[in-house]
This record gives C-alpha cells, sequence and structure tokens, in this order.
C-alpha cells in the first residue's frame, strides 16, 4: 500500500509535468483552432460534423483502427501463446526476427515498400520471372484494395506492440493456476479460454488499446498507399495548407477526445477484468515440444510473419547496395558507396551520438515517470485514478508536429521556457517530446504488470518492515521486470526513431539526431535516396544489436520474455 | 552466457565504429568569425555550396571570416509558421527582431506575404547595385511572376518551373504517344498512372495551375478568333470552364496529389506513375542519375512550350536581424555573378559548385549568356526564352489566385475518390461520347464558381475566414454528389450498350 503523502507528492508531480509540458504546449498550438479575430468561437470544430468529408475520415479512421487491430490480435495472440507456451524448431531465432518492425526507420520505409511492390518492382519482377505476369499487365499493389492494403500493412507493422504485451502478460501467469485447471480435467481449448486468456486480459488490452489508439491516428501507411480520407491525413493536409487553416487544429482536439472516449469504451468493455497473481512463474513456464506438422506450422506461423513483415526492410537493405533496381527481382548493379557515403557524412557521426544520448535520457524519464503514473492508477486509493489512466494515453492521440509547434510557443521569448528556447539548444525539449510522446508505452506495459500482480505481495513486504521504496525496489519492479522491459524497449526503439519533433526542433545541425541526418540526407537530389536507405540500414542494424545486447546483459528476464 | 554476451557487445562496438572510421575531417569555424543566421528549407547540398562559396568571396571581398549558422525546420510551411510565431512573441515582449538575419529559399508567394506582415527589411540592393535592376539584368516581372520586391524586401535568387515527367517505357507499354501539353495528361490511356503536385501546399504548384486555367483562356479566345488582349467576358468564361473541365479529368486520372518534390520523379522514374507534374531540377536531376547510374534512358523531362509558368526561389533579411550589414552581404553574393554561377555550373568548373551539382536556374539573365555555356549543367535550358511566349494576364486571374487553390481542392482533392470512381465508370462505358449525360454531370460548377461574375462576389467573401470554410464545404458537397450521380450515369450507359 502506497502512503497518503506519497501518492500526493507523485500526483502532483506527474500532474504538474504534464500540465507543463503537454496541456501546456497542446493548448499554446492547438488555440488557433478556436480563436477567430481573437475571440473564441466553436465554428471550425463544428465544421467538422458539418462537412461530410471529415465525418467520413473519422469512420474510416476507425474502421481503420479496428481492422488493424483484429488483425494484430489475430497474429500477436497465437505467436505470444506459442511463444511461451511451447518449443518448436528455431524458436529462439524466429522469437528474435519477428521484432524486426521495430528498428524500421522513417523515410526509407517507404522507399522499400516501393521498390518491392512498386509496378516494376521485385516482387511483380519475380512473378515475370516465373511466367505468372506479362510486363504489358503489371500489378499495382500500392493501389489496389487500399483500405485492407493499409490495414494490413499497418498490422504487420504494429503486432510486436500486442506481441511484447502478450507475451509479458502471459510470462506473468503462475503455472499453478493452469496446472491446477488441468488437473480439475478443463481440456487445452477450455483451459486457454477460461484460464489463460482472462489472467492475460490486462496485458491484451495494454496491447490492443495502443495498436488501436496507434492505427487510428496514423499518417504515414495511408498516405504511403494513397489512402487520404482518413482523419490523419486530413490533419497533415490542413497543417501544410498555405492558407492558415484553423482545421486541423480543431481536427485534432476532435481526434484526442474520440481516441480518449475509444480508450475509455475499450477499458470499460475489456480491461477492468484483471486478476492478480500471488504466485509468479519463477522462469520461463513449463513448454510443451511441438514435433511433426505442428511444430513446423509453428515456425511456419513465425517465418511467415516476419518475411512480410521484412519485405520494407529487404527493400531498404537491396536499395542500399543498388546502383540500379526497375523491372528486376533484384537490384541491376551493386555498390558500397552509398555507405561511404552516408557514414562519412559530416551530418552522421554527431547524429548517432545525439540520438543516444536524447534516447537513453527520454526513456530514463519515462521509467520513472511511467511506473510512477502505473503505481498511482493500479495501487493508489484516491478519485480520478481512471482519470490519470485516460491523461496518459492522451500523447498517443496528438501529432507529433502539432506537439513541436507548442514546444516552440512555449519556449519563446518572454515565455515561461524562454530559457530553453531550440534555438539555442533544443536538448532539453528534444528529450521532453521524445518522453511525453512515448509514455503510454511504458504506463500500458507497467500497467498490466501491476494489475498482474497480487498486491498481497508487497503487502508482506511492508509488514516486515521494508519501507515503501524498500519494497518498490525489491519485490515490485522485480515482479514486472518483463514488462518494464517490454515497454522501455518501445521507448527507445520509438524515440531513436522520432521524426516530427526531431524535424522541428533540432534546427542547429550540431543538435541533429538521426532521423534528421536521414531527412536531410534523402533530400539530396538524385542519390539522396539511396544514400539515405544506407544510413537507414546502419540504424536498423544499431538498434537490432542493440536490442540484442540488452537482451543478453539483461539475461534470464528479457530471454523469457522473447524466448531467444 | 559470457560468450554470447561479448559477441553482441563486439558487434555493437563494430557498428558503432563504422561512422568513426568514415568520419570526414572536421572544418574549423575560426574564432571571430562573423556569423549569419539563415533559415532555409533548401537542402544540404544548396546549403553547402552556398555555405562554402560565401566563405570565400567575404574573405576575399572584406578580409575578414564569416560563417553562415543554418537553421532547418524542415519545409517552408513549418518555416513560414515558426517564423510568424516568433515574431508574434517577440512583439509581446517588445523585440524588434528573432534572432535570424536571412530567409533563404520558399516561394515568392511566402516572402511576399512576410513582406506584407512587416516581417522583412530592405535589402539595400536598390542602393548598391541598381545596375543589377536593369531588366535586361533582373526583370521585376516575368510571365505573371514577381521575381523581386518593388519595395527592395526580397529578392529572387533562381527560377523554378513545373513541367512534365514521364516514364517511356510505361507509356509505350500503354501504347500511347508521350506527353507533350499539359491536356495530353487527361488521355484516357493515363487512368490511375499520373501524378500531381498539390497546389493547396505550395504557392508555385498554384501558380502553375493558374498559368494553365489562362492558356486554356487564351485558347478559348483563338478559338473565336480573337487576339487574347481583346478576349471578351463570353469567351474567358468559355476558356475558364474548359481549364475546370481538364483539371477534373487530369484529376480523374491521377493517382495522388503530393507536397513532396521528390515523390512524382521517383515514382515515374520507378514506373509507379507513367507521367506527372514535378520541379524542374528535380526532373532533370532524376533523368540524369537513371541514365547515369543504370545507363537507361526511360524517364524523360521537358517543359511544356506555351502554358508553363516559372516562380522566383527568393531570400529576404528579417526585421532586427542580428547582423543587418552581414545579411545584406549575403543577398549581394547570392545576386553577384559569383553567386549566380553556384545555381547550373557543373562541379569543378571555374566558380562552380565543389561537391554537389545543383541543376537549378539563376535568377540574372545575363547568366545565361555564352560566357558560361562550357560550364553549365543544362546549357540549352533558358526560362527566359523558353516561357517567353507565354503572356500571363493579371487581369483574367491574379485577384483570384487563392480561389483556384479552395475549387481545385474541393473539385479534385477532397472529392478524388468520387472523382476516380466517376472516371472509371465512365471509361467503362466506353468513354465521354459513349455517355453524355454523365459527362454532362461530371463537369457541373457551383454558381458560384462560374466566370467572372459570380467569382468576384466569391473571391471578395473568401476574405473571410468562416465564408473560405463554408464555401469550401458547399463545393465540395457539390462535386461529390455531381460525380456520384455521374458514375451512376455512366453505370446505366453502361447497362444499356449491353447486349
Amino acid at each position: 500500500m502506497i502512503r497518503r503523502g506519497w501518492t500526493w507528492l507523485i500526483l502532483g508531480l506527474t500532474l504538474a509535468f504534464f500540465v507543463l509540458f503537454f496541456f501546456g504546449p497542446l493548448f499554446q498550438a492547438l488555440k488557433g483552432g478556436f480563436l477567430h479575430g481573437g475571440k473564441f468561437t466553436p465554428e471550425f470544430f463544428l465544421e467538422i460534423f458539418r462537412n461530410p468529408i471529415y465525418r467520413e475520415g473519422v469512420s474510416n479512421s476507425f474502421r481503420l483502427a479496428l481492422a488493424t487491430t483484429l488483425l494484430v490480435a489475430a497474429l500477436g495472440l497465437p505467436m505470444a501463446f506459442l511463444a511461451a507456451r511451447c518449443d518448436f524448431p528455431a524458436k529462439r531465432l524466429l522469437g528474435g526476427l519477428v521484432l524486426v518492425p521495430m528498428v524500421l526507420p522513417p523515410f526509407v520505409g517507404a522507399i522499400g515498400i516501393s521498390q518491392m511492390l512498386g509496378r516494376f518492382g521485385a516482387l511483380n519482377a519475380l512473378l515475370v520471372q516465373l511466367g505468372f505476369l506479362d510486363w504489358s499487365r503489371p500489378v499495382d499493389w500500392l493501389g489496389q484494395g487500399r483500405f485492407w492494403a493499409v490495414a494490413a500493412t499497418q498490422a504487420l507493422h504494429l503486432y510486436p506492440i500486442f506481441y511484447l504485451n502478450a507475451s509479458a502478460a502471459l510470462a506473468n501467469i503462475d503455472p499453478a493456476l493452469e496446472e491446477a485447471a488441468e488437473n480439475l480435467g478443463a481440456s487445452g481449448g477450455r483451459r486457454f479460454w477460461r484460464i489463460t486468456l482472462p489472467l492475460a486480459a490486462p496485458g491484451l488490452f495494454a496491447g490492443g488499446s495502443l495498436v488501436f489508439i496507434w492505427a487510428f491516428t496514423e499518417l504515414g501507411t495511408p498516405l504511403m498507399f494513397d489512402y487520404t480520407r482518413v482523419t490523419a491525413v486530413q490533419i497533415y493536409d490542413g497543417i501544410k495548407d498555405i492558407g492558415d487553416n484553423p482545421l486541423p487544429y480543431a481536427l485534432v482536439t476532435f481526434m484526442m477526445i474520440t481516441s480518449i472516449l475509444i480508450y475509455a469504451a475499450g477499458k470499460f468493455l475489456f480491461g477492468r477484468q484483471s486478476a492478480a497473481m500471488l504466485g509468479k512463474s519463477a522462469g520461463a513456464a513449463e513448454t510443451r515440444r511441438l514435433t511433426g506438422g505442428p511444430a513446423w506450422l509453428a515456425s511456419g506461423l513465425f517465418l511467415l510473419v516476419f518475411l512480410a513483415a521484412a519485405l520494407p526492410h529487404l527493400g531498404v537493405i537491396l536499395t542500399s547496395f543498388s546502383r540500379g533496381w526497375y523491372q528486376s527481382a533484384l537490384p541491376s548493379a551493386w555498390t558500397l558507396g552509398h555507405y561511404r557515403e552516408a557514414l562519412g557524412h559530416a551530418l552522421t557521426l554527431p547524429s548517432i551520438k545525439n540520438s543516444l544520448y536524447y534516447a537513453t535520457l527520454a526513456l530514463t524519464l519515462d521509467m520513472v515517470l511511467g511506473v510512477a503514473i502505473a503505481y498511482l492508477v493500479v495501487r493508489g486509493n484516491f478519485r480520478g485514478r481512471g482519470l490519470l489512466d485516460l491523461l496518459a494515453m492522451l500523447p498517443l492521440a496528438v501529432p507529433g508536429i502539432v506537439l513541436a509547434f507548442g514546444y516552440i510557443a512555449i519556449s519563446q521569448p518572454g515565455r515561461l521556457f524562454a530559457a530553453f528556447n531550440p534555438a539555442n539548444n533544443p536538448t532539453l525539449l528534444l528529450i521532453i517530446a521524445y518522453a511525453v510522446r512515448r509514455l503510454p508505452y511504458v504506463v500500458r506495459s507497467v500497467t498490466a504488470g501491476l494489475q498482474q500482480t497480487a498486491e498481497a505481495l508487497e503487502e508482506s513486504a511492508q509488514n516486515l518492515g521494508a519501507s515503501t521504496w524498500h519494497t518498490l525496489r525489491r519485490i515490485t519492479l522485480p515482479l514486472i521486470s518483463a514488462n518494464l522491459i517490454a515497454g522501455g524497449l518501445f521507448a527507445f526503439s520509438f524515440a531513436m526513431l522520432e521524426v516530427s519533433d526531431s524535424l522541428m526542433l533540432a534546427q542547429k545541425q550540431a543538435f541533429f539526431p538521426i532521423t534528421k541526418a536521414l531527412y536531410e540526407l534523402f533530400q539530396i537530389l538524385g542519390t539522396g535516396r539511396y544514400v539515405a536507405a544506407a544510413l537507414g540500414v546502419w540504424a536498423m542494424l544499431f538498434l537490432t544489436v542493440t536490442i540484442l545486447a540488452a537482451n543478453s546483459l539483461l539475461g534470464r528476464k528479457l530471454g523469457a520474455l522473447f524466448r531467444i | 552466457m559470457m560468450k554470447r554476451l561479448y559477441g553482441w557487445l563486439a558487434a555493437f562496438l563494430l557498428i558503432l565504429a563504422l561512422p568513426f572510421l568514415l568520419k570526414p575531417p572536421a572544418e574549423s569555424n575560426p574564432a571571430g568569425a562573423r556569423r549569419l543566421v539563415a533559415v532555409s528549407p533548401h537542402n544540404e547540398a544548396t546549403r553547402y555550396e552556398f555555405e562554402n562559396a560565401f566563405r570565400g568571396w567575404y574573405r576575399q571581398r572584406y578580409g575578414e571570416t564569416a560563417d553562415i549558422e543554418w537553421r532547418n525546420l524542415g519545409g517552408t510551411s513549418e518555416i513560414v509558421r515558426f517564423i510568424d510565431s516568433e515574431f508574434e512573441a517577440a512583439g509581446r515582449v517588445g523585440r524588434e527582431g528573432i534572432g535570424i538575419d536571412v530567409f533563404f529559399g520558399g516561394g515568392s508567394f511566402d516572402h511576399a506575404r512576410q513582406a506584407r506582415k512587416g516581417h522583412l527589411q530592405p535589402c539595400a540592393i536598390r542602393t548598391r547595385h541598381p545596375e543589377w535592376l536593369n531588366p535586361e539584368i533582373m526583370p521585376q516581372q516575368f510571365s505573371g511572376e514577381t521575381l523581386h520586391d518593388s519595395e527592395d524586401l526580397w529578392y529572387g535568387c533562381c527560377l523554378s518551373g513545373f513541367g512534365i515527367c514521364y516514364n517511356e517505357d510505361l507509356v509505350r507499354s500503354l501504347g500511347t504517344a508521350a506527353p507533350e501539353r499539359w491536356e495530353d495528361l487527361a488521355r484516357p490511356e493515363f487512368f490511375g498512372r499520373i501524378a500531381l503536385a498539390d497546389p493547396s501546399k505550395s504557392g508555385s504548384i498554384n501558380k502553375a495551375f493558374e498559368t494553365l486555367i489562362q492558356e486554356q483562356m487564351a485558347a478559348s479566345a483563338a478559338r473565336a478568333g480573337l487576339d487574347p488582349g481583346r478576349a471578351g467576358a463570353e469567351e474567358l468564361a468559355e476558356g475558364w470552364r474548359t481549364a475546370l473541365n481538364l483539371l477534373k479529368r487530369i484529376g480523374a486520372n491521377c493517382r495522388y496529389f503530393t507536397d513532396s518534390a521528390s515523390k512524382v520523379p521517383l515514382d515515374v522514374a520507378q514506373g509507379n506513375a507513367a507521367a506527372g507534374m514535378c520541379i524542374d531540377f528535380y526532373g532533370r536531376f532524376q533523368s540524369e542519375t537513371v541514365e547515369r547510374e543504370e545507363g537507361s534512358k526511360r524517364m524523360r523531362y521537358f517543359t511544356p512550350t506555351g502554358g508553363s509558368s516559372f516562380s522566383a526561389d527568393p531570400v529576404g533579411i528579417l526585421r532586427g536581424a542580428p547582423d543587418a550589414e552581414l545579411a545584406r552581404r549575403f543577398v549581394e553574393f547570392l545576386l553577384s555573378p559569383e553567386g549566380q554561377r553556384l545555381w547550373n555550373y557543373r562541379i569543378g568548373t571555374p566558380g562552380g559548385p565543389v561537391k554537389y551539382s545543383l541543376r537549378r536556374l539563376p535568377i540574372r539573365k545575363d547568366a545565361y549568356g555564352e560566357a558560361g555555356r562550357p560550364y553549365r549543367s543544362d546549357p540549352d535550358v533558358n526560362p527566359y526564352l523558353q516561357a517567353g511566349s507565354f503572356v500571363y494576364r493579371p487581369g483574367w486571374t491574379g485577384p483570384m489566385f487563392g480561389l483556384i487553390r479552395l475549387l481545385v481542392r474541393a473539385m479534385c482533392i477532397d472529392t478524388h475518390p468520387e472523382l476516380v470512381a466517376a472516371g472509371r465508370a465512365i471509361q467503362a462505358a466506353g468513354g465521354p461520347s459513349a455517355c453524355p449525360e454523365a459527362m454532362a454531370r461530371l463537369e457541373q460548377l457551383p454558381a458560384n464558381a462560374e466566370y467572372p461574375a459570380a467569382l468576384r462576389e466569391t473571391t471578395a467573401a473568401l476574405g473571410e475566414k468562416k465564408n473560405e470554410i463554408a464555401i469550401t464545404r458547399e463545393w465540395t458537397v457539390f462535386f461529390r454528389e455531381n460525380y456520384r450521380q455521374a458514375e451512376t450515369l455512366a453505370r446505366a450507359a453502361a447497362d444499356r450498350r449491353r447486349p
């Protein structure tokens, strides 16, 4: 049980952080959507309901998010279950490989997809070579069935969020409970539906809600497939409009409110039930060794998901070595020159150092804040805990560029944070921006872990004389370490790959993070995309090795989570 | 366990070491150098070449060193918003400037707006180099575009135009001829294979659309046997409607409208689109890259004769610039023969760029002379000759610049799915001649978008933000409904034709 004084102190600090670094900047950025001639007006907000294009945009975004979440659950749940409960050929390798979508850098991902799926791209070239297709009638993979193409691509990008949260939830389940059900005669399917699934519910809800809101607010994938009638694209178009359009700011407000209502409804319907367990799985739970057909089916599922999800990565890798790639399954000429140019560019090395610095500090901030918020939400006993939970999800629904404009506004001369004006040094604001935008991943993950852990364990420690801090350090955090690692990995990876905040806030070359260096290289005429692809491959390698090296350093806990 | 850990750590260090091993030697910035703070959407290549050349020019001319501190905030729209909001904040605390000397790049539309808002100060070209303002060197107007401000507040440094790029392989496989004029992009063979730039996100692109409209108005006058200068309201109204219907037909063929300058030429080069509208230097550069790297001539770029507009890429000195004198010298350098050479000279030529070829078109007319011809990347390109045949008439559409943007958005971009569906149904029915009712419905215009009387009132009403939003919504609903009906009518016509 957390002491009352501590509750108010942590709550006060958390709220202060949100007011200063989320609501303050957001208010500055969004007020244009509610002001006309210096006076408040609801007109622009009401336009969303009056204009059928915006209404349809909201409806399409919702349908897209729903389809994506269902596809993600259909992929992620069986994979997480197989990883947690079964042994199959090449499991360790495949379990690590399926996390590849987490390391895809921005800008170059679209090149990868276009090289693979374009009209004269690799897939069609392969089909032509195999005699299934004629170049006079190439398949337009990117221009057909756009709704499902967007949903499937988003699902292949986002399933690790669900997979990792589900894996953490399954790792937290006390195997004794499942054994008890088995002893009482529950069959495999019945045991899964009646015992395993309800016990893992907090983790599934955590993953599902993150995926849903991400897909609801996603910009890049719909843009890539030219599926433009969705709210996120309408916001982007409005912000880029040369006519000082106030509608995107009203739309952002609407998207935030809608996201939160959807999340609250989801929580009401699916996220309330939680069963805390006194016993914890002390190590890897008993796994069943699959043989024959089922074993190969399990490996096949992982391999298939990996191959599909890694298609853009493969496109980026091949592009980075290519001097030309057109109407052929593989590049027609190869070179290492793009790597020399990318890694030897004056922007590259400082940007790598900066990104590591920003992402590490943002991760630390996220861990402290995330644990504090999750702890208050799950263990606190004050009114408004649910509201705090909703609050922590809000950053997911705000486009990065809107928040970046807000940060610039609060650091202007005469404002509270004038000393941190990014024109001088953006370090502090960048770290805060990264931390705010990725906080929901840590909060959701840790909340799920705490919901699955019995409070009685902490109470026992405190009854034996341990202080709150000591209990947190020695009991609570070790019990939820799998969740901490899952949330932390997302926070770190996504901070390393953060785009919109970086483009706006890092104005001087000395402070560029790696994503801004990628953007700058991408802009170079002619060879820009090849050079950007080379730096993108380096970033992918670096993130992959960082995750795997962290695995080795952290040892068993991460291994238990990924089964690698 | 430890073995694996060491293995990963070794891999980690190896990957991290690569950029250290390939690190270029650090460039030293001498202490005490004067520093120019510049905000710019220009790419790294342009920034590198101009910084390098300005340093040399400044040292030689003034005997001291000067550096440029670049502020990169992404594209022009982000920069403009940033400047506006910084000046607003500066006003609140009684400061004159925003700590930035120059705004280098963007479009003349954006610089003219900054000038109107009082964010720019004179560049002193008028007093220091009045000889440069000779129309034979730097004309103030050209094909309807203002190339520099009459109050000395901003100056175009180079020109960019919009042209057509196309993929020869794809065009051939579609069994059609290569496009030659803007109208060709409306051919039914190109259905789903055209890529266009988005006029709602760039003043220069909007200008290109306006030019296309004016070209149709002039053609309408010619059809009536009139000199364009003598065209009456009837011919102009007919030309206006023809132009908008042409834009609808191109829009129906179009795969997307984009604000990314590189997307169209890349998609065309890769065959994802057969043809598209793109900025000249992107088109030329992509075409050259494909030829150099792959030995293929499949990607072509050209500026269509007549109806092509060129717009200026300017520089302006911001009010309260920390080092206004250095900023004035920088503008002087950009407009000097030395600065102008960088835009189109090849790498390594005397006075040319040292690392990147920029392939852009200088603003000074005398930069296209014979003396520099052997050194220029595009010796045969001269925008002042190419666009010379087109006469822009500000009285025709000038006041409707904003209206055109909103109308194209409502007509082609916001209603794009319905427009494409209608276009597909009309083609399936056998083309426009097989379903005239559907075509008539597709070509309907709202009463307040008819030329010229209604447009005058609509243009005036658009000055109010609330009206702008209501009118745009009204147009969107109108076009959407008409496109849906056109699709239904085309389907009915197709059903009737079936045996």
